[in-house]
């Protein structure tokens, strides 16, 4: 038997200096849920922010559209194959877990942005379809917001 | 550049909108978008041509990078690109998008182990708001760019920007 320890270091409430709002803003909601999320999966707390930035967004229009919704991975409603809008969750636990069945499996044990990137656009059998077909650098950009999110979390003060 | 295998596909023909990134687009008639079946996100298509060493390309991202504008985004893109591909003739340029400032990147390439030569042609857009980036792509050979201005310029004629929901 197995035991994930994890050590969880708070989002901080004030603002740290060189800590843009709206960044403290993304890190206050998301630090602590997706520290979590990142223990469920064996990956990086940083990892599953990056992951909410690229998709979701981390500026104050961002925000603005899916703070509201619960919807930090800015998961599209689809019907019949077309986007219709952003789905709204009932808490922001749900909206984890819902991105974890789709897409948990794929990220499991993740511990570069590499892997992380390969395990989303390249999934095993039975794993699902790849998760981008349409946009040729989904890779450089997802490890390019990697580094920008380590930045503002060394100047918000999250993570070890 | 060839058109990915993506398994499971959605397709478009016609008028294509998409209420999550908010824009539409008319697919020019006789062409068919194609998208990987992913339950998440649908941010565009990919249209499929005949010779699939030719690509077009529409789709929308969150612009999580940031980019101040058109032009920033199109630099910030060709700095990505060049971190997996040798171009050359690579220029800058401005346009608009549904009315709104707009930037082109062109530029030639080569593909590993091959003697052709390519040309990628991108019109960059950023939304009003500044939460989305909108992009438009041709890839093809470089002595085959009537289409992709044919393509290209119905796609842009086309454009309009949604209220994003």
């Amino acid at each position: 038997m197995t035991f994930k320890v994890a050590i969880r270091l708070p989002a901080k409430t004030g603002t740290a200096n060189n800590c843009p709002s709206e960044k403290q803003r993304f890190f206050n909601w998301l630090a602590d849920p997706l520290a979590g999320m990142a223990t469920d999966l064996g990956t990086t707390q940083q990892l599953m922010l990056t992951m909410a930035a690229k998709e979701g967004g981390w500026t104050t229009a961002a925000l603005n559209h899916n703070q509201p919704l619960n919807n930090p991975f800015g998961v599209n409603i689809i019907k019949n194959g077309r986007a219709a809008g952003n789905k709204a969750y009932p808490t922001i636990g749900a909206a984890i877990q819902d991105w974890e069945n789709m897409f948990g499996p794929r990220v499991q044990g993740a511990i570069s942005p590499a892997d992380f990137v390969k395990g989303l656009l390249f999934p095993k059998p039975g794993q699902g379809q790849p998760y981008n077909s349409v946009n040729p650098n989904y890779g450089s950009q997802f490890i390019q917001v990697y580094g920008t999110v380590g930045k503002y979390m060394g100047r918000c003060g999250i993570g070890g | 550049m060839t058109l990915p295998d993506i398994g499971s596909q959605r397709t478009y023909a016609g008028e294509y909108r998409n209420g999550s990134y908010g824009f539409s687009v008319v697919i020019p008639h006789g062409l068919t978008g194609v998208d990987a079946d992913n339950p998440a996100y649908q941010k565009g298509f990919i249209i499929a041509l005949k010779n699939p060493e030719r690509t077009v390309s529409v789709f929308a991202d969150t612009n999580s990078l940031e980019y101040p504008d058109a032009k920033a985004a199109a630099a910030g893109e060709l700095v990505l690109i060049q971190q997996g591909l040798r171009v050359e003739n690579k220029q800058i340029g401005g346009t608009e998008l549904g009315g709104q400032p707009a930037a082109t990147l062109s530029f030639q390439y080569r593909c590993s182990n091959q003697e052709s030569r390519y040309v990628h042609v991108e019109i960059i857009a950023i939304s009003p708001d500044g939460q989305y980036v909108y992009t438009i792509a041709w890839d093809g050979a470089a002595d085959q760019d009537r289409l992709s201005q044919r393509i290209i310029t119905g796609l842009k004629r086309s454009w309009r920007y949604l209220s994003a929901k």
